[in-house]
């Protein structure tokens, strides 16, 4: 029994830079299951972080229809985009983007925060979440930069987690990671769809995941090639 | 809450800005406390100097003499020569009985001044030079001069209750001398016998040619149609203006009414004018710099942490929340500059404010002006008998330049409180827009910068 929890439909997206008009997305339609995990590949430029950031409304599309866990994510005017973030997704980005004076678990903390989550429940959630993304207790207290590249990795990946959100969407979580730290996270990713029931987009450029996950959308010049 | 929380640490961010935007607000703050402490000394010591010149009011006829003048003094000395339907101005002694049942009056004190035809030599060139002033007052009341202040009895007895309508002067003594006449004698004014029943001495030359006798001789014996002044006393300072607008709306149409006060504040605050306004400047111009040391710096703080910004807000942070954390942020900033300036003012504000005083108005030259108002040519008006007032005055002016030129600029619950509240303001002032341009960042383009 497979469930929708995304769908998007003729989605685009348009920069306008300078005087031009770059079209990053055009005409991008799919359905992605939940409880897979989705690889998102392309080369540089093809669009991947533009879908993303739009699955994510961390930005708003030009054209098309973005539906997430039964939200019409197009409709949501920018100033309550916050409110959608914060309860249906869960970001993982390249470079961390840990706040660096606050310590592992108030970062882990901060979509509780913002969702105005009481603070015992709060705290007890972000170290579930942080024991999961596999940081050890005693590192829970330390900031990020006391932390290993994979160790903050795996904080971020906590972070996307703590909000249980219908979506995590990890853009190029392991280009800054060496190969056996990439294969961690990327298990860490994994586990999280077999194990836990999420449903994880991951933006790769390694071949090897791709394969690996349950499904695969090619992006070519802002245009989807193959699903 | 933790909005607050995070907006607070985050001043600690970048210690070495932190250091030096704190340094410089605190500079900022200190001294806007002390332009603060300035101005309110300044005020307080004209509240003062309000309260100690007095409840006097005085009455003059209409539009005859603004600051009693020479001028004016030839008018009220009628020589024998002038046509009698050619009266002098005068205020009726009616006015009397009819002032003191006002309520708030205490005191109402008739004053008669004018010149005496000079018996030797008549003649009107001679007649200042050798003339004598004569002044009718209330016997019983203090013997005072126009311009001089008050006289001493250095023979004899003043003026007292009972010599009313009494042909008996008190003369200075300079005039005895010079027309060889001593206590006990007699003297001829106006074709007139006067006993002479006290001698008085006064530093001042013009004092010295006074004659003092009852106003009602006085207007008897010059036929004068009035009197030349009213002095009026109000049982209050608080009093003193409504009394001064009844007796303007009774007596206006043939009367100037002034209040000691005010005519008296209105020179001072010449005299505190420029070091009013220099404190309000200065105290302008270091709230702005505060103003523009805050902005900036929370401006800085919103670029150079717009890609944490985007982060918070791909986490779920509403524009709300980042206003707050960042306002917070940048009142937090200020509030410690405020109370830095706070702990900067206890230790140099004394030292500071002096040299700012010296700077706006040298000290010597508040006493100068105040002894010019009171006792020199426009000193006259104050001049106050009954109870001695004009040396309370005089003394209160000269007292009060003292103390400017030492304001005590003192830490108050109130300046405190100012500082508190200005730092307050100032954050809020000066962060809110780095804050609602924080609130307005796109995160999917902040985070993509690298
Ligand atoms: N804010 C923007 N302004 C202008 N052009 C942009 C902006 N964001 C992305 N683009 C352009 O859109 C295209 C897709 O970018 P992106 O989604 O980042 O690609 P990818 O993540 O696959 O490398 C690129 O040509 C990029 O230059
Ligand atoms: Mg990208």
């Amino acid at each position: 029994m497979t469930e929708r929890v995304v769908r998007v439909c003729g989605l685009a997206k348009s920069f306008r830079f300078g005087g031009q008009t770059v079209d990053a997305l055009r005409e991008v339609s799919f359905d992605l299951d939940r409880a897979t995990l989705v690889g998102i590949v392309g080369t540089s430029g093809s669009g991947k972080t533009t879908l993303v950031n739009l699955l994510g409304g961390l930005d708003s599309p030009s054209a098309g229809e973005i539906w997430v866990d039964g939200i019409p994510v197009h409709e949501i005017p920018e100033s309550r985009l916050s409110g959608f973030r914060r309860e249906k997704v869960g970001f993982v980005f390249q470079f961390y983007n840990l706040i660096p004076n606050l310590s592992a678990l108030e970062n882990v903390a901060l979509p509780l925060e913002f969702g105005r989550v009481p603070a015992r429940l709060r705290e007890e959630r972000a170290r579930q979440c942080l024991t999961l993304a596999g940081l050890p207790r005693e590192r829970h207290r330390h900031p990020p930069g006391r932390l290993s590249g994979g160790e903050q990795q795996r904080v971020a990946v906590a972070r996307a987690l703590v909000n249980e959100p219908a979506i995590i969407l990890a853009d190029e979580p392991t280009g800054n990671l060496d190969s056996a730290m990439s294969r961690t996270i990327m298990k860490l990713l994994f586990s999280l769809v077999r194990e836990h029931g999420r449903t994880v987009v991951v933006v790769t450029h390694d071949h090897e995941l791709a394969r690996q996950a349950d499904r695969t959308l090619v992006l070519e010049d802002g245009r989807l090639k193959a699903g | 809450m933790r909005n607050l929380y995070r907006g607070i640490r985050n001043v600690w961010r970048n210690r070495s800005r932190t250091v030096v935007v704190l340094c410089i607000l605190a500079l900022a703050a200190g001294l806007g406390l002390v332009m603060l402490a300035l101005e309110e000394g300044v005020s307080s010591q004209v509240g003062a100097m309000e309260a100690s010149v007095g409840t006097m009011i005085e009455i003059r006829p209409a539009g005859v003499y603004g600051m009693m003048s020479l001028g004016g003094l030839g008018i009220l000395g009628r020589d024998p020569g002038t046509p009698a339907d050619d009266p002098p101005p005068g205020l009726p002694t009616a006015m009397l009985e009819e002032i003191a049942g006002m309520p708030g009056v205490t005191t109402v004190a008739p004053y008669v001044m004018t010149i005496a035809r000079d018996q030797a030599t008549s003649t009107a060139g001679m007649r200042f030079a050798r003339g004598r002033m004569v002044y009718g007052v209330a016997p019983g009341g203090d013997l005072t001069v126009l311009g001089g202040g008050q006289v001493e009895v250095v023979s004899g007895r003043g003026l007292e209750p009972g010599d009313e309508g009494m042909p008996v002067v008190v003369i200075g003594t300079a005039i005895a001398e010079r027309e060889g006449v001593g206590l006990g004698d007699r003297l001829l004014i106006q074709d007139r016998w006067f006993r002479i029943v006290g001698l008085h001495q006064s530093a001042l030359r013009m004092a010295g040619l006074g004659i003092f006798m009852p106003y009602d001789v006085a207007l008897e014996v010059f036929e004068l149609e009035g009197l030349t002044q009213i002095y009026v006393w109000a049982d209050s300072i608080g009093r003193v203006d409504a009394l001064r607008e009844t007796l303007q709306g009774q007596y206006g149409e043939i009367a100037d009414v002034v209040a000691q006060k005010d005519s008296l504040m209105g020179r001072l605050d010449e005299a505190f004018s420029s070091l009013s306004s220099a404190s309000r400047l200065g105290l302008l111009l270091s709230l702005l710099a505060a103003g523009v040391v805050v902005f900036g710096s929370m401006y800085l703080v919103v670029r150079e942490r717009a890609r944490e910004i985007g982060i918070l807000k791909a986490v779920g942070a509403s524009p709300r929340d980042i206003v707050v954390q960042f306002g917070t942020e940048a009142i937090a900033l200020s509030l410690a500059g405020a109370l830095l300036g706070l702990a900067l003012f206890v230790a140099l504000g004394p030292a500071v404010a002096s040299r700012v005083v010296q700077a706006a108005a040298p000290v010597p030259a508040v006493p100068r002006m105040a002894g010019e108002i009171l006792g020199g040519s426009g000193g006259e008006a104050l001049s106050r008998f009954g109870d001695g007032a004009f040396g309370r005055a005089f003394m209160g002016g000269g007292r009060m330049g003292m103390t400017v030129g030492t304001v005590e600029v003192a830490l108050t619950w109130s300046l405190a409180a100012k500082a508190i509240l200005g730092g307050l303001g100032l954050g809020l002032a000066g962060g809110l827009i780095p804050s609602l341009v924080a609130a307005r960042l796109k995160p999917a383009e902040v985070i993509r910068r690298d």
